[in-house]
C-alpha cells in the first residue's frame, strides 16, 4: 500500500471522529488555546516519527482531550507499516496539583514485510497520574494496548506453508506500559518526554526491545 | 463483531504446519523421550552422515541438497531438532536447566544410535550454523565416536565466542525496514504463551536475517518448516545464565574436520573461522564462494564437491 492508498481512509477517519486535540495535555496550562499540533519522535517496537492534531472539548465544566496520533516507523518503505491512535482523556481527579488522566484509546495499525501483511484494530487504555504546574509536570504513567483482531494476508509465509490461511485472526492479546512522562510548557509551546518498559501481558513474551521512549514537541493555537 | 469473528490463531494447520505429533504421515522417530521430525536417505550400510541443522530452532528443510551425498556411499540423516521444525513442541522447562545443552547432545546420540547399524559403522557429522556447534559438543563428549565432520560457519565453540559472533551477525540497524519488517507486529501479536503463536511470530525475524544488506550475505529468503521459537528463546537465555564450552576435550578428537566459512558473511570471514576452529588438533578451512551464511542452501555448487571431496577422504 503506497501513501497515496492510505492518505484517503486517514483523512476520512480524521474527519469522521472531527476536530481532535494531540495526545498529550498540560491540564494546569489553561484552556485557552484549543487546537493543539504535535510532531512526535521515538522508540518502542522500532524507531518512529508522527503528527497529531486536535482540539480541546469543553462539555459542561469538564475539558476533554480527543486526539489521533499518526505514527509511522523510519525505514525505507514509507507507509507499509503505521499505527493510528484515536483517543479521548479526561482529567478525572485532581487534588491541589495533584491529576490523574485517563485515556482510552482506538488503535488501527498495519504492518507488511516480506512474509505477510497484517492490519490490526486494538484498543489502549492509559492512565496517567503526577504532579502538574502551569509550566511543567512529571507523572507515571500505566497503559494497556489490547489488540483485539488481525486480517492476516500471507506473502513469503504461502511459499514456505502453502496450506497457511488468510483471513481475521483473533490476536486477543496485549503489551503493558509502566514509565513515566516529563512536560515543559512555555506560552504555546509544549514539550512532553514518556519514557519506561513495556512487556507482553504474560510478561513472557516480552517486544525485543525492552524500553520505550518519546519526545513530543507541540504547539497550542 | 471484531471481537467474535475470526480464526484463533491456535487452530491447528492455520498458521504454522502441523509437526509429527498432530500428523501421523510425516516421517519421525520416537527418540530419547520426544518425537523428532527424521528421515533418511541411501544404503543403510554406508557410512552414516548425519545431518544437524542451525538455530536453535531452525530446521533441516534448507539442508536437503545434502541427499546428494547418498548417490555417494552415505546414508544421510536428516532430523528437526527437539522442538523444532516439524518436531514435537516440548515444555519450554526441557530447555530450562543446567543440562538444556545436553539434551541436545544426548538427542544427537540417540538419533545416532537409532541409525546406526554396527559399531563398525563410521559416522560423519554435517553441521551447519548452531548445528555445527552442536556437533562439537558431541565430539567434545564423544571423541571417539565420530570419524569426521564439516562444520559450516558454526557461531562459536564457547558462549563467549559465540556471543561476540552473534553481536555482529544480528547489528541493530535502528532506523532500518528490515528491523519494522522483524518487530513491529510485536504490538499486534503480543504477550501469547502458545507455541504455535510464538512460532508464527517468530518467522517475522527471519525478514531482518535475510533481508537486502544483511550482515551475513544472504542474498533473500530461504526454506524453512517452523520456527521453534521456545526452544530458540530458552536456550538462547540458558547460554546467558549458564554458558557452555565445547572445546574442553577437543584435543582427544583426532580427525582432520572441514571447517568452511562463506564469502559473504561480513561477521565472520577467514580470521573469524581460524578463531573458532583453533582448539580442534586438525582443522582444514576452506572458503565457500558466493554465499553468505546459509553456506548448504545459497552455496551448494561450491559447498557439494568440497565437502565430498573431504568425505570420501574419511571414508
Amino acid at each position: 500500500m503506497t501513501m497515496k492508498n492510505i492518505a484517503l481512509p486517514l483523512l476520512l477517519l480524521i474527519l469522521a471522529i472531527g476536530p481532535a486535540p494531540g495526545q498529550d495535555v498540560n491540564w494546569a496550562s489553561g484552556t485557552g488555546n484549543r487546537n493543539l499540533f504535535s510532531a512526535t519522535f521515538g522508540a518502542d517496537y522500532s524507531s518512529y516519527y508522527g503528527i497529531s492534531y486536535g482540539r480541546l472539548l469543553q462539555i459542561g465544566k469538564k475539558s476533554l482531550v480527543a486526539g489521533t496520533v499518526f505514527t509511522l516507523p523510519f525505514g525505507s518503505n514509507l507507509a507499509d507499516d503505521w499505527r493510528l491512535l484515536t483517543s479521548v482523556q479526561a482529567e478525572l481527579l485532581s487534588h491541589g496539583s495533584f491529576s490523574l488522566t485517563l485515556k482510552p484509546a482506538l488503535i488501527l495499525r498495519r504492518y507488511e514485510s516480506p512474509m505477510a501483511t497484517l492490519f490490526n484494530v486494538g484498543a489502549d487504555v492509559l492512565v496517567l497520574y503526577g504532579y502538574q504546574k502551569p509550566g511543567w509536570g512529571i507523572a507515571a504513567l500505566l497503559s494497556y494496548d489490547r489488540s483485539i483482531s488481525a486480517r492476516i494476508t500471507h506473502q513469503l509465509q504461502k511459499d514456505d506453508y502453502p496450506a497457511v490461511r488468510d483471513g481475521w485472526y483473533r490476536t486477543r492479546s496485549g503489551n503493558f506500559r509502566f514509565g513515566a512522562r516529563l512536560n515543559y510548557t512555555r506560552r504555546s509551546w509544549g514539550m512532553f518526554l514518556t519514557t519506561g518498559k513495556h512487556y507482553g501481558q504474560n510478561f513472557k513474551d516480552n517486544p525485543t526491545f525492552p524500553f520505550f521512549a518519546e519526545l513530543t514537541l507541540q504547539k497550542r493555537f | 463483531m471484531l471481537l467474535s469473528c475470526g480464526t484463533e490463531m491456535t487452530e491447528p494447520g492455520s498458521l504454522v504446519p502441523l509437526t509429527v505429533a498432530e500428523d501421523p504421515a510425516l516421517p519421525s522417530a520416537f527418540i530419547n523421550g520426544t518425537q523428532l521430525h527424521t528421515e533418511a536417505f541411501g544404503n543403510p550400510d554406508d557410512p552414516l552422515l548425519v545431518v544437524i541443522h542451525g538455530g536453535p530452532g531452525g530446521d533441516y528443510r534448507s539442508l536437503l541438497d545434502a541427499k546428494a551425498f547418498s548417490d555417494y556411499g552415505f546414508y544421510v540423516a536428516f532430523y528437526d531438532q527437539r522442538g523444532s521444525g516439524l518436531s514435537k513442541r516440548e515444555p519450554e522447562s526441557q530447555y530450562a536447566g543446567e543440562n538444556a545443552v545436553r539434551l541436545f547432545i544426548d538427542d544427537l546420540h540417540a538419533v545416532i544410535g537409532y541409525y546406526r547399524r554396527s559399531e563398525s559403522q563410521k559416522v560423519f557429522l554435517l553441521g551447519h550454523s548452531w548445528g555445527a556447534m552442536l556437533a562439537t559438543g558431541y565430539i567434545n563428549l564423544y571423541p571417539s565416536q565420530v570419524a569426521g565432520a564439516v562444520l559450516a560457519e558454526p557461531g562459536g565453540l564457547t558462549w563467549s565466542q559465540t556471543s561476540e559472533y552473534l553481536s555482529r551477525s544480528n547489528k541493530v540497524r535502528f532506523f532500518s525496514e528490515a528491523l519494522n519488517d522483524a518487530v513491529f507486529a510485536e504490538q499486534i501479536i503480543a504477550g501469547r504463551p502458545e507455541h504455535e503463536v510464538l512460532d508464527y511470530k517468530a518467522a517475522f525475524f527471519t525478514n531482518y536475517e535475510n533481508a537486502p544488506g544483511n550482515e551475513i550475505g544472504n542474498p533473500g529468503h530461504y526454506p524453512s518448516w517452523r520456527s521453534g521459537a521456545v526452544a530458540f528463546r530458552a536456550l538462547i537465555a540458558n547460554a546467558e545464565k549458564y554458558g557452555f564450552d565445547f572445546t574442553t576435550n577437543l584435543r582427544a578428537f583426532t580427525h582432520e574436520i572441514l571447517f568452511l566459512y562463506s564469502e559473504n558473511n561480513r561477521a565472520y570471514g577467514a580470521s573469524w573461522a581460524a578463531t573458532v576452529s583453533a582448539p580442534y588438533p586438525g582443522a582444514r578451512l576452506e572458503e565457500v564462494a558466493g554465499c553468505g551464511h546459509e553456506i548448504l542452501y545459497f552455496g551448494w555448487d561450491d559447498f557439494f564437491p568440497r565437502a565430498l571431496r573431504y568425505l570420501n577422504e574419511m571414508k
